[in-house]
């Protein structure tokens, strides 16, 4: 028996060992070893990354009238500081940090929209190509978990959407009594959000 | 000698284990792989930090000499998968070719990559079937490299050949801002 388990143990040996070429962690000293060097290929691959996400979040706005339309440099969502809130320079700073996040919550939103598209696509050509009846069982449960993962990051980022448009209303409130920015400017933003995002 | 076994198993797992959490790199100037596609040990692409789309991994070797080659399996994918592949060879040594070798059944797709002393070349590939790069020196002199391998991932795959080279050459559109101060009221 127990020479049994050593063989087993041996061959489990051998076949981890065979199977695997062992990337190793190693020291930063010795990243210039390479040009180019492992950081500088994450590095170019991050700016590819940041393209592309910058392409996947233009491509969603441009077919969504509501946010911007093909070849429009203006593209994007303009809020109105109203000339109350402009003659208030403690006024105006507050509504542009609040915008500022705004502008990247919106930002990360379409981008998903986009993302998501594409990623359909490959789950259908997946379907269409897998043979048998258990693939199929697989790749549906696979979408699936695909869309609800989407929904719950989605929703997460309408509240914050939401939140940042009633501070927002509310720093303006402060300064311009009675402008009620949030019913006027920011609910339209919300209600467009939770309409247009989830699946 | 059980207890040998066991340790000597255990290590393994463990050197696997924390290879997962670190930068990937294989160093193969510190060994030597098979240069048999068929026997070509899993190279394993890592999330990485700092790295938001995909998987990546790298090797640094050498090859030439007695060295006939170097082969690693990057993995198996039943959909055509875009992939980035970039090889560098040493200044001070012989030039260094890749080739790409992609299986989907009875289909074999072969791709080769040649870079001189110095030179850094990075090619995009689509492919199906089980991936797996061979690395020799078309000389038999001794050749240094890095090799560089990059899965961005389905985001990628579902592209058409138009946008991707877009993204690819930088060209692409993009929104200024998506929410920025405008003109108009905001107060009754």
């Amino acid at each position: 028996m127990t020479r049994m388990v050593k063989q087993l143990l041996l061959f489990l040996l051998l076949y981890c060992s065979s199977q695997l070429a062992i990337a190793a962690d190693y020291d930063g000293a010795m990243d210039n070893l390479f040009n180019p060097s492992f950081s500088s290929m994450l590095t170019s691959a991050s700016k590819f990354t940041q393209a592309h996400s910058d392409h996947s979040a233009a491509t969603a706005c441009r077919t969504d009238p509501k946010c911007g339309m093909p070849g429009d440099s203006n593209s994007g969502f303009k809020l109105p500081a109203g000339s109350c809130c402009e003659g208030s320079s403690a006024c105006i700073e507050a509504f542009d940090g609040y915008v500022t996040k705004i502008d990247s919550v919106m930002y990360a939103l379409y981008k998903n929209e986009r993302t998501y598209a594409v990623i359909m696509r490959i789950h259908q050509a997946r379907m269409g190509a897998a043979s048998g009846a258990r693939k199929q069982v697989d790749f549906a449960k696979a979408q699936k978990g695909f869309i609800e993962k989407f929904n719950a990051k989605t929703r997460s980022n309408i509240i914050k959407l939401n939140n940042y448009l009633l501070a927002l209303g509310g720093a303006v409130d402060q300064y311009c009594t009675g402008s009620k920015w949030y019913k006027r400017n920011g609910l339209p933003i919300y209600q467009h959000a939770k309409a247009k995002f989830p699946k | 000698m059980f207890r040998i076994l066991l340790f000597a198993l255990l290590f393994s797992i463990v050197s696997v284990a924390g290879a997962a959490s670190g930068v990937n790199i294989y160093m193969d100037i510190h060994g030597d792989v098979t240069h048999r596609e068929k026997s070509a040990p899993r190279l394993k692409l890592r999330k990485q930090k700092g790295l938001n789309l995909g998987r990546m991994a790298g090797v640094w070797g050498a090859v030439g000499k007695r060295d006939a080659g170097d082969a690693y399996f990057l993995g198996k994918t039943p959909l055509p998968a875009r992939m980035s592949f970039t090889l560098a060879s040493s200044k001070q040594h012989a030039p260094v070719r890749l080739w790409v070798i992609a299986r989907d059944g009875s289909d074999v797709v072969k791709h080769d990559m040649q870079v001189n002393p110095g030179e850094t070349l990075e090619q995009w590939l689509t492919l199906k079937g089980m991936i797996t790069v061979v690395i020799d020196s078309p000389s038999g002199k001794e050749a240094v490299y890095a090799a560089y391998f990059w899965y961005p991932g389905y985001s990628l795959d579902g592209m058409d050949d138009d946008e991707f080279n877009r993204i690819q050459s930088g060209q692409v559109e993009s929104v200024p801002s998506f929410a920025s101060r405008g003109q108009g009221r905001a107060a009754r």
